[in-house]
């Protein structure tokens, strides 16, 4: 029982935003395979329209709020996960996209096309108004082309560094330009201001944006590159050579459906041994460790992903926000001890004849490691003359201080 | 590669006025304008400091330091040129830009053409490279540059010999022997305090230090982030002693960083000898470059000036070299938004106990690369080797590639 709560956690933990407490007890009632087959299937999450206020970041119905409620709504599943990682892949900032009307416009085409046809996500976010103000796209001419967005479509969103040169870049540029935002925030093709000629782009010939994408699709490195930025994601480590390889196969054949490629990630045995290889990112950290407190508090989510360094709809740049162990850094371990030191004293854990088992078990932590279970034990036995409520929420602060949340 | 060639050489004397010895440690006068500061003599070597500025997302060289006196930089920037009345003239050749006054007054070494011998147009590969001190992106250590200065320099014991000033570990300090470590202006790594009852507070405290033991049983990364743990709590301990804060900096995040870098800077219980400051501010000026570039040189030159008004107050602005970099200046000729698209060379400023002046050899603009960029006259390794070399006296193949050669002449040693 104790292997299967703490495999259908760390499943829940690389899939959701969660786990949510008791969700991980009411799963293992069916098993890992079966809670696999329940975040793949959960149905896309519906947001309600923002309110747009573009003088509150901190605005309860704005859309970042209401993007980091259905973050914690317990139904999501593997859609909102990769929702979120098309955001931080194919990144636009509020930074310099002038109205939050076109970045929710961005998030809805990313949501409609999270678990859809890489291509047609390509395709669509190449001439989104968010994407044409954030690379450069807009105002740029064939007489005179911006090269940014043809640069990071190869490097960053589709290719990789080493697959295309500078004169790929000047010819995407060229191809991709004509293409403006008009006040309404809707974007167009002006002809006049297009391409009209064929020019060469990684030894075949385009004219248009529609072109551009179809030969980056087209190009080998391209199933590559998603798939394994798409593992180390879920999975948090690099896929071996090999696994590259049958991972590139079905999501070619698969004519670049996104589902067939997560399926056949998250249902590989590598994905279930991964445990303890990436640290949460700072949204989903925040996410968790508010679900443990029972605590709705937008507010305080988002000043404390903004203090880990990740705002949502605030990529630092078009890269995204990186992984790695900067997420684990002693900067963050602050940053996180921030929120936990203000988790409240629930009811449940203050009650609990061993409150120790109690918090950990909440936060979805079955298996501690021996130096984390004695300092939480030291706590509690120094407490003693405290009441209950000072004992439970100062174990449960110390529980969302350890290594094991920090991690995914 | 560095050319101290005969207008390299006359710069020095003729552009700089007369290099003046100072005796002592000199305050900057900023009521004075036109006052010319003394060049500051460098403190022992044993109590020199680094401060790096990290221009992240290709600052235009030919805009901070512009080229105001050749017509074919008009030519090619007709969109984006500056004005050449505006500018602040350092020789007959080269000015700041109009927006820094402050650096234009007290002083800087100027490094032009600092770059690599096959660029890359890749923001990211090229501020690794910058990082880790891997011009050529051929050697892929795991250290940083700044981090192989710090396992020179400093103490294993100490809580931090380096310390950046942003959000996450950075590869610029990533070091073997010694401990750095990444705090936030807003919390100046200080831990939070767990209730309001002082004996509960010691508890939670103590328990954090234990779960900060290293566990043998620990998978990799759980080590690394309970490693974490532990050097966020020693350095915390010690963060609550820093030297007070002074006045004058702008509100900005710039400001903020530099603010607390001082303090940093000025104390002498944490073992520090090199903070790294990344900016926050955007760079990249693919469109509307002359506004947005103005804007940034403004906060750059007030931050820098109450920066260096601070050190002088505090008496260490002798122990203190300050240095910029950015992983690309941009393309020479205008993009046709207004703005420039990524370039290959660029220009850097050290700031301190410096001679002012021109170093290296400003780049032509009439013999481009075929991108239509800047080819470097002085490379990474030998801008990194006069910051190792001639500022700390490591020698330089001990932290870099090769066997880069100081520009002579920049540190004020005399």
């Amino acid at each position: 029982m104790a292997d299967d709560r703490a495999t259908i956690a760390h499943v829940l933990r690389r899939t959701t935003f969660g786990p949510f407490p008791g969700m991980t007890e009411y799963l293992a009632r069916r098993g890992v395979d079966a809670t696999l087959d329940t975040v793949l299937a959960a149905a896309p999450l519906e947001p309600v329209v923002p309110v747009f206020d573009e003088d509150a970041d901190n605005n309860l119905n704005g859309p970042a709020w209401q993007w980091l409620r259905l973050m914690a709504n317990p139904a999501a599943g593997v859609h909102e996960k990769m929702v979120w990682f098309w955001h931080g892949h194919l990144t636009s900032s509020h930074d310099k996209v002038a109205t939050w009307d076109l970045m929710w416009r961005q998030h809805l085409l990313l949501r409609r096309h999270a678990l859809g046809n890489f291509r047609e996500l390509l395709r669509a976010v190449t001439v989104d108004g968010a994407m044409l103000q954030y690379l450069d796209g807009d105002g740029s001419t064939a007489q005179s082309p911006n090269e940014n967005y043809g640069r990071e479509l190869m490097e960053l969103f589709a290719l990789g560094l080493g697959n295309y040169t500078q004169h790929d870049v000047r010819a995407a540029a060229t191809a991709l330009s004509g293409w403006t935002v008009d006040d309404d925030g809707a974007p167009r093709f002006d002809r006049s201001y297009g391409n009209s000629g064929p020019v060469p782009l990684l030894g075949r010939q385009v004219v248009d944006a529609r072109d551009v994408v179809d030969v980056v699709c087209d190009h080998p490195a391209c199933a590559r590159f998603i798939a394994t930025k798409i593992h180390r994601y879920l999975v948090g480590i690099d896929p071996s050579p090999d696994r590259v390889g049958e991972l590139v196969e079905v999501f070619a054949r698969a004519n670049l459906e996104i589902v067939p490629l997560v399926e056949a990630i998250v249902r590989h045995p590598d994905f279930l041994a991964a445990t303890f290889t990436r640290a949460r990112y700072p949204v989903e950290w925040v996410t968790a460790a508010l679900a443990v407190c029972g605590m709705d508090d937008p507010a305080l989510a988002y000043e404390t992903m903004t203090a880990l360094g990740q705002s949502p709809f605030y990529p630092p740049n078009v890269a995204g926000w990186p992984p790695g162990i900067r997420w684990v850094s002693p900067s963050c371990a602050v940053a996180r001890a921030a929120l936990a030191v203000g988790a409240p004293a629930i009811p449940e854990i203050a009650a609990a004849a061993d409150p120790l088992t109690a918090a950990f078990e909440r936060a979805a932590i079955y298996e501690p490691s021996i130096t984390s279970l004695a300092a939480a034990r030291g706590l509690v036995d120094s407490l003693g003359r405290h009441n209950p409520e000072t004992r439970a929420a100062a174990v449960v602060a110390l529980v969302l201080s350890t290594p094991e949340f920090a991690l995914a | 590669m560095t050319t101290m060639d005969r207008r390299t050489l006359l710069r020095l004397g003729i552009g700089t006025g007369v290099v003046v010895l100072a005796g002592g440690v000199t305050g900057y006068e900023l009521t004075h304008p036109g006052d010319v500061p003394a060049t500051l003599r460098a403190a022992s070597p044993d109590r020199r400091r680094l401060l790096v500025l990290e221009m992240a997302g290709g600052s235009d060289g030919l805009s901070m330091v512009v080229p105001y006196a050749d017509g074919r930089y008009r030519d090619l920037r007709p969109a984006t040129a500056v004005d050449a009345a505006q500018v602040h003239r350092i020789d007959g050749v080269l000015g700041f830009h109009p927006s820094l006054e402050n650096i234009a007054q007290q002083g800087a070494s100027v490094v032009a053409g600092v770059g690599i011998a096959k660029p890359d147009l890749s923001h990211f590969e090229m501020l690794h490279r910058w990082q880790a001190g891997d011009p050529d992106g051929t050697v892929h250590p795991d250290s940083g540059f700044l981090g192989r200065l710090c396992d020179t320099l400093g103490d294993p014991s100490a809580p931090a010999v380096g310390v950046s000033l942003g959000l996450g570990a950075t590869q610029s300090l990533a070091c073997e022997r010694v401990t750095t470590i990444s705090i936030d202006t807003g919390n100046e790594g200080v831990f939070p305090a767990f209730g309001a009852d002082e004996g509960v507070q010691d508890a939670f405290l103590a328990a954090q230090h234990a779960m900060a033991h290293p566990d043998r049983a620990d998978l990799p990364l759980l080590a690394t982030t309970r490693a974490g743990g532990d050097t966020a709590l020693r350095f915390s301990d010690v963060a609550a002693t820093l030297p007070e804060a002074a006045d004058g900096y702008p509100q900005t995040d710039f400001g903020s960083q530099l603010r607390l870098a001082a303090r940093l800077l000025a104390d002498d219980h944490i073992g520090l000898r090199v903070v790294h400051v990344p900016m926050d501010a955007d760079f990249d000026t693919h469109t509307d470059h002359p506004t947005r570039y103005a804007i940034l040189m403004a906060d750059f030159d007030k931050a820098l000036a109450a920066l260096r008004t601070d050190l002088a107050r505090r008496g260490i602005d002798d122990r203190v070299l300050i240095a910029t970099y950015s992983e690309f200046g941009r393309r020479v000729p205008d993009n046709g938004s207004t703005g420039l698209d990524h370039g290959a060379a660029g220009t850097a400023l050290l700031m301190g106990p410096t001679n002012r002046g021109v170093f290296g050899e400003q780049p032509s603009l009439r013999d481009l690369d075929p991108d239509d960029n800047l080819k470097a006259t002085v490379n990474m390794t030998e801008y990194y080797a006069t910051i190792a070399e001639s500022w700390f006296g490591i020698p330089a193949g001990d932290v870099l590639p090769g066997s880069p050669k100081p520009i002579p002449g920049v540190v004020s040693v005399l």
